[in-house]
């Protein structure tokens, strides 16, 4: 349902060809470009443009010998084993192609002769490297870099368990060129093209150039042909290659969907699955390993994105939901507001300031406190009241006839004062002052005056 | 920059940075609402208290508005004082030599008011007394010097006006009498 189709990209050792469906047809949108001038950019970016802003993943079909299969002994199964060995395998044998042991791939296997091992192919010819960089530069790095022979395995691997234990031979015929793949235990060989000519001989000619490659086979594989498949048929070809073998020959259908290829890209007709470019397996195609990463954690970003968004979007709801209520209850609380004009703080506040008022004394009672509280001959000359600092500075005259009649006075003045006043601490002698030099001798009696202060409950 | 819009990660992390500053955003949100829903509480309680002790609450408006002399203007209540106090003095034949306002501040409803006169004893004592009553009028400090030889005395009084603006306090006046309205 979410299938997006993959673009094809198809390269021959001069050529280039973009198309956005399999069909490499010049007539459904096919970008043709000299490889040479691809990978030095030395052409109009324009032609590429609708290519490059389909969002979809890119197949890149490259030449089988541009492709090198080779098998190393290694026991373990592990993965994390493997690839750091293949890494630096490759590594030490080719140091001159840096970008290979990125560009390889690997397949374990048991043989019967070498034993265990990994099978590893990867990119091999240096204009490959090229051609990759040019990609990437390009914004159109390959996500699978395949060619014709694997891609075939693929198809036939698939077909049954017989093409994985057998030795074949698979022909593909075009009207001008047969193309020859041989694999042995399903693992791809070699392959050749042959130039098919137009004269009534071609046909022999054909079978000579399948029984040299049978020889040179034989002699790779040091095995004899189990089987030979045949891909497409002209005259009796079949029947004719049959009888020249001595053996059977199987015939497989071709898609026929893409016979308008250019004849450049002969060789991938009856491969392409028609309407869209078909994935190959890790098995059969090599992906950078930095691309392989990409790969590797894009579940992990997609679910981390989905998550984030689903709680993204959760939080919008309850924002809104929070919005709604937080306009309640500020509606609400204008409303209780509106209906309390005054908050029960302002009462408290006025209730302090009464009960402070209520606790000031009155300055005319304290006068008249004070005054009632004054025994005979003591007259009061000042007073000063500070209702807010509670406090009371009064001065007087005390007029005696001798030391002990003012000292009688004066307690009975302070002892009035306590009791008029009701003070506590009460007042004593020691808060009394009196300056001495301002006392003044009259006729009979000596005039004293006299200071205290008072804090008023 | 393309690459960069094309790094999934970039994308994760935005979206999860959005998603966290929502959540974040929400919590805000959510300790604004419990602290509104506090004091709609806390409103809703004193509503109800306020309903069901109305009549007290009353009365402490009442008494508290006699703290104040309500008046159109400062200006106005100072005027409003002043008569009062001059009123009261003429009536006891004191003498005032002096009373001073300081000038009121901007937005203040306390005014200081200095009064100086002198004259009987028993009529210093009387005028005391008789402002007392009028509570707006705060009696701050008193400094009385008596004079035993002539029962005479001389009175400075340091005075606080609490004044409080209301725009209909001309119309509802009565004279002689300062205007105790209903304003906390």
């Amino acid at each position: 349902m979410f299938h997006k189709k993959n673009r094809l990209i198809a390269a021959t050792d001069k050529k280039i060809f973009f198309s956005e469906t399999c069909g490499l047809n010049r007539d459904f949108g096919l970008v043709e470009l000299s490889l040479p001038q691809f990978v030095s950019h030395e052409f109009d970016s324009r032609m590429l443009s609708t290519f490059q802003q389909t969002r979809s993943e890119i197949l890149l079909i490259v030449p089988d010998h541009w492709f090198k299969h080779e098998f190393f002994s290694f026991k373990s199964k592990r993965d994390s084993l493997i690839k750091p060995f293949i890494e630096r395998k490759l590594k030490t044998t080719y140091p001159h192609l840096p970008l290979a042991p990125y560009l390889s791939s690997y397949l374990f296997q048991q043989r019967d002769l070498e034993g265990a091992g990994v099978r590893v192919f990867h990119l091999f010819e240096p204009s490959s490297f090229g051609l990759y960089e040019a990609l990437c530069k390009t914004g159109l790095p390959p996500r699978w870099i395949t060619t014709a022979a694997l891609l075939w395995e693929e198809r036939f691997k698939r077909r049954g368990t017989e093409f994985s234990t057998q030795a074949a031979l698979l022909i593909h015929l075009h009207p001008h060129e047969a193309f020859l793949y041989f694999y042995f235990h399903g693992n791809f060989l070699f392959s050749r093209a042959v130039a098919l000519a137009e004269s009534a001989e071609r046909w022999d000619a054909l079978l000579f150039e399948v029984n040299q490659s049978i020889y040179l086979f034989s002699q790779k594989a040091k095995s004899d042909l189990n089987m030979i498949y045949l891909i497409g048929d002209a005259a009796g070809f079949q029947q004719r290659l049959s009888e020249f073998l001595g053996r059977p020959v199987q015939r497989i259908a071709g898609t026929g969907a893409t016979s308008a290829l250019p004849r450049e890209l002969a060789h991938l007709e009856d491969l392409l699955e028609p309407g869209d470019v078909p994935a190959p397996g890790d098995a059969y195609s090599v992906t950078h390993r930095r691309i392989q990463q990409e790969v590797k954690w894009r579940p992990v970003q997609w679910a981390g994105m989905l998550v984030a968004a689903l709680l993204f979007l959760f939080f919008i709801g309850e924002y809104l939901w929070l919005e709604r209520r937080l306009q309640d209850e500020m509606g609400a609380r204008s409303q209780m507001r509106y209906q309390q004009p005054l908050a029960l703080a302002d009462y408290d506040a006025a209730l302090i300031e009464l009960t402070e008022d209520a606790k000031r004394p009155s300055g005319a009672d304290t006068i008249l406190k004070i005054v009632s509280a004054l025994p005979e001959e003591v007259l009061i000359d000042e007073f000063k009241m500070d209702s807010d600092a509670l406090r009371l500075d009064l001065a007087a005259t005390v007029a005696a006839d001798s030391v002990d009649q003012f000292r009688n006075r004066l307690r009975a003045l302070i002892e009035n004062m306590n009791r008029h006043l009701k003070l506590d601490p009460p007042l004593t002698i020691e808060d009394v002052v009196f300056n001495l030099e301002e006392a003044k001798s009259q006729t009979v009696q000596t005039h004293y005056k006299i200071a205290w202060k008072i804090n008023l409950p | 920059m393309t690459a960069l819009l094309k790094n999934r990660w970039l994308w994760t992390g935005v979206i999860w940075a959005g998603a966290l500053f929502s959540a974040f955003w929400n919590h805000q949100a959510i300790d604004t609402i419990l602290s509104i829903q506090a004091q709609n509480q806390a409103l809703r309680r004193e509503l109800i208290f306020q309903q069901q002790n109305a009549r007290k609450l009353a009365r402490i408006q009442e008494e508290h508005a006699k703290l104040f002399i309500a008046a159109e203007s400062v200006q106005l209540g100072m005027l409003t004082a002043k008569s009062i106090i001059g009123e009261l003095a003429s009536r006891l034949e004191l003498n005032m030599s002096q009373m001073t306002l300081a000038p009121p501040q901007k937005g203040s409803e306390r005014l200081s008011l200095n009064l100086s006169f002198s004259g009987p004893i028993e009529r210093i004592v009387h005028f005391l007394t008789a402002l007392t009553p009028q509570r707006f009028l705060h009696q701050k400090q008193i400094t009385l010097k008596f004079d035993p030889k002539k029962g005479t005395g001389t009175c400075e009084l340091a005075l606080l006006l609490r004044c409080r603006i209301h725009p209909d306090a001309l119309n509802e006046s009565k004279p002689n009498e300062p205007m105790a309205r209903s304003a906390l």
